[in-house]
């Protein structure tokens, strides 16, 4: 049940057609087109452990396609690993469903879609632990959406159509 | 993820190698359980060839630095890029886990 596109838009692209290029030529012109060109890249995952080893290979090949730097790889891998691992722990995800997640960037804004078939579950109202706590009180959980805020600039989440809906803005320096 | 242990000056070396994330962070586990439970030995990580941690990875070492420090015996990590510092910065874990930049400078 995976699907995965790229699509490329702008001026660049109608010109200088996909088909027309050949594999090196088309990569160059993938490593110039980070500022200006609308990128996307839209693929699903399994809700499963699986599905997260899945998930860092789209992402490796995105950041590639994109000419993303290893630290943003990071980041953007650690974001989506946190909210997938959650919807997979506590929204009782599994392989029978899906994750769906749409990547966009345009003008340095990558814009995150998260769409999830479980019950609701809106990771926005989770509380933040307390990271000042000495070792003896601290508890193993709660950090992953908190890592999530530290790395974005917004989130948001929406409920339609019986699915989870996570909305995340990250700005890519 | 690969983990391999070296004993120098009476500490137990321990190098982690590729990613520590959902995926393999219960193999850290399994191996505390097996290799450090009681602990005998400081143990130091060395994260030098740590690519990627995520919070599983965290709960895995903060599980392990708790049993250790039960044991009255010292957990520090290495090496760490500098992403991974960052980590333990935000969450924390850096107020109880000492950060060294190198193995020799871990050793008393």
């Amino acid at each position: 049940m995976n699907s995965s596109s790229e699509k490329r838009s702008g001026d660049e692209a109608s010109k200088n057609p996909i088909w027309q290029q050949g594999p090196n030529e088309r990569t160059r012109n993938n490593s110039s087109n980070f500022f200006g060109k609308k990128m996307t890249k839209e693929f699903q995952i399994i809700g499963s452990l699986k599905g997260l080893d899945d998930l860092r290979v789209h992402l490796e090949k995105t950041a590639l396609a994109w000419s993303l730097s290893q630290n943003q790889l990071v980041e953007i891998n650690l974001i989506l690993e946190e909210i997938c691992s959650n919807y997979i722990e506590h929204g009782e995800s599994n392989a029978l469903n899906s994750i769906k997640i749409q990547l966009i960037l345009e003008n340095s804004l990558l814009s995150i879609r998260i769409t999830d078939e479980g019950p609701e579950f809106d990771p926005t109202t989770v509380s933040d632990p307390d990271v000042h706590l000495p070792i003896d009180k601290r508890k193993a959980g709660g950090l992953g959406l908190y890592f999530v805020k530290h790395y974005t600039d917004s989130i948001s989440y929406r409920r339609i159509n019986n699915t989870n809906n996570l909305f995340i803005e990250k700005k890519i320096k | 993820m690969y983990i391999t242990v070296e004993n120098k000056d009476g500490s137990m070396i321990v190098s982690i190698e590729g990613r520590l994330d959902s995926i393999t962070s219960s193999k850290l586990e399994k191996w505390a359980d097996e290799a450090i439970t009681p602990p005998k030995h400081n143990v130091v990580m060395d994260f030098s060839q740590l690519e990627y941690i995520s919070s599983a990875g965290m709960r895995a070492i903060l599980n392990i630095s708790k049993l250790i420090n039960k044991h009255s015996y010292t957990f520090s990590i290495c090496s760490a890029h500098d992403h991974i510092r960052e980590i333990f910065e935000i969450s924390g874990f850096d107020s109880f886990i000492p950060i060294y930049r190198s193995v020799e400078d871990s050793l008393p």
